[in-house]
C-alpha cells in the first residue's frame, strides 16, 4: 500500500493534476466555463457572500429570532429564498462545494495542515476583515465574486464601478498590511 | 635569518592579511538566512521575503519557510523573475522551504 501511494505520488499526470497548482490561465478557464455552467442552471450569475446573509438569517430562525421585517430580507424574493429553505438554495449548494472542493483538493495533493495561530494580532486582524468585507460586501449587494467577476462577466457597468473600488480598496489595506504586519 | 625571511616592509604579511579577508569575505558570501513565515498568508511571506532579500549580500541565501500553498506560487516567480536561483523543498505535508541564492 505504501509503496503504492510512493509510485503515485511521481505520477507524471498526478503531479500536473493534483500536486501542482495550476496556472493562472488554466484556472481562469476552468471558472468562466463553470460560472457560464452555474449561471445556465440556476438562472442566477455566481455569487458567495450573499448566501452568508441567508445562513445567518436560517441561523437566527432556528433560535426563534424573525427576520421577515429586516429591510434587506423584506423584499418578496428574499422571503421566498429564505421561505424554501436550506436544501433548495443554490447558492448555499455552490459554498459548501467550495469548501469541499478545497478540502478535497489539499487532501489529494497531500497538502492538509491545521496551522498555528502566530499572534494575536492576527486573529484581530483576520475577525476585524472578515466582518468588513461581509459588512462591505452587503452595503455593496454583492462581493469580489457576485459584484465584480459575475458583474462584468454579465457586462455591467457596476462591475466596472466595484473593480475601481476594489483597486482602491486593496491599495489602502496593502498600505495597512505593511504597516501592521512587517 | 627570521629578518630574511620576513622583511619588516611587511610584503608577506600584506598577503596574508589578504588571504585572511578573502577568506573572511567568502564565508560571508556563504551565509544563510532563515525566515519564518509559517501561519502567514499571502502577501505576508511574499512582502517578508521582497525586504530580506535587499538586506543579505549577493551569494547569500535566504531560506524561505511557508505553508500557505498561494506563497509557494508567488514567492519563487517573484525570484525567478528578478534573477535570482530558487529551489522549493517539500519539508512536511504541506509545508515548504524555498530556497533562494541572491544572485543579483
Amino acid at each position: 500500500m505504501k509503496q503504492f501511494f510512493e509510485k503515485l505520488g511521481k505520477n507524471e499526470y498526478y503531479v500536473a493534476v493534483f500536486k501542482n497548482p495550476f496556472s493562472y490561465v488554466t484556472g481562469a478557464i476552468l471558472l468562466s466555463i463553470l460560472q457560464i455552467a452555474l449561471f445556465a442552471y440556476s438562472g442566477n450569475p455566481w455569487g458567495v457572500s450573499g448566501t452568508f446573509a441567508n445562513w445567518g438569517a436560517w441561523i437566527f430562525e432556528a433560535v426563534g429570532g424573525n427576520v421577515d421585517k429586516w429591510y434587506y430580507f423584506s423584499s418578496p424574493g428574499a422571503q421566498a429564498t429564505l421561505e424554501a429553505g436550506f436544501l433548495s438554495h443554490t447558492g448555499t449548494m455552490s459554498n459548501l462545494g467550495i469548501i469541499f472542493g478545497a478540502l478535497m483538493a489539499t487532501l489529494l495533493a497531500s497538502q492538509f495542515k491545521i496551522k498555528k495561530i502566530k499572534s494575536l494580532r492576527q486573529v484581530v486582524a483576520a475577525v476585524l476583515g472578515g466582518l468588513l468585507m461581509g459588512y462591505g460586501a452587503r452595503l455593496a449587494y454583492g462581493c469580489n465574486i457576485g459584484a465584480f467577476y459575475s458583474g462584468i462577466s454579465s457586462l455591467s457597468l457596476s462591475g466596472w464601478v466595484f473593480a475601481l473600488s476594489l483597486l482602491i480598496g486593496a491599495f489602502l489595506g496593502s498600505k495597512l498590511l505593511t504597516k501592521f504586519f512587517m | 635569518m627570521s629578518e630574511h625571511l620576513y622583511p619588516k616592509n611587511n610584503v608577506t604579511s600584506n598577503n596574508i592579511y589578504t588571504t585572511k579577508s578573502l577568506i573572511k569575505e567568502r564565508k560571508k558570501k556563504m551565509k544563510e538566512f532563515v525566515l519564518d513565515c509559517m501561519g502567514e498568508a499571502c502577501p505576508i511571506p511574499l512582502v517578508k521575503a521582497q525586504k530580506k532579500i535587499e538586506e543579505i549580500e549577493t551569494g547569500d541565501v535566504l531560506v524561505v519557510q511557508i505553508d500557505h500553498s498561494c506563497a509557494m506560487k508567488n514567492v519563487p516567480e517573484w525570484a525567478r523573475n528578478s534573477g535570482h536561483n530558487v529551489e522549493i523543498d517539500e519539508v512536511d505535508d504541506g509545508e515548504w522551504e524555498i530556497v533562494i541564492e541572491k544572485s543579483v
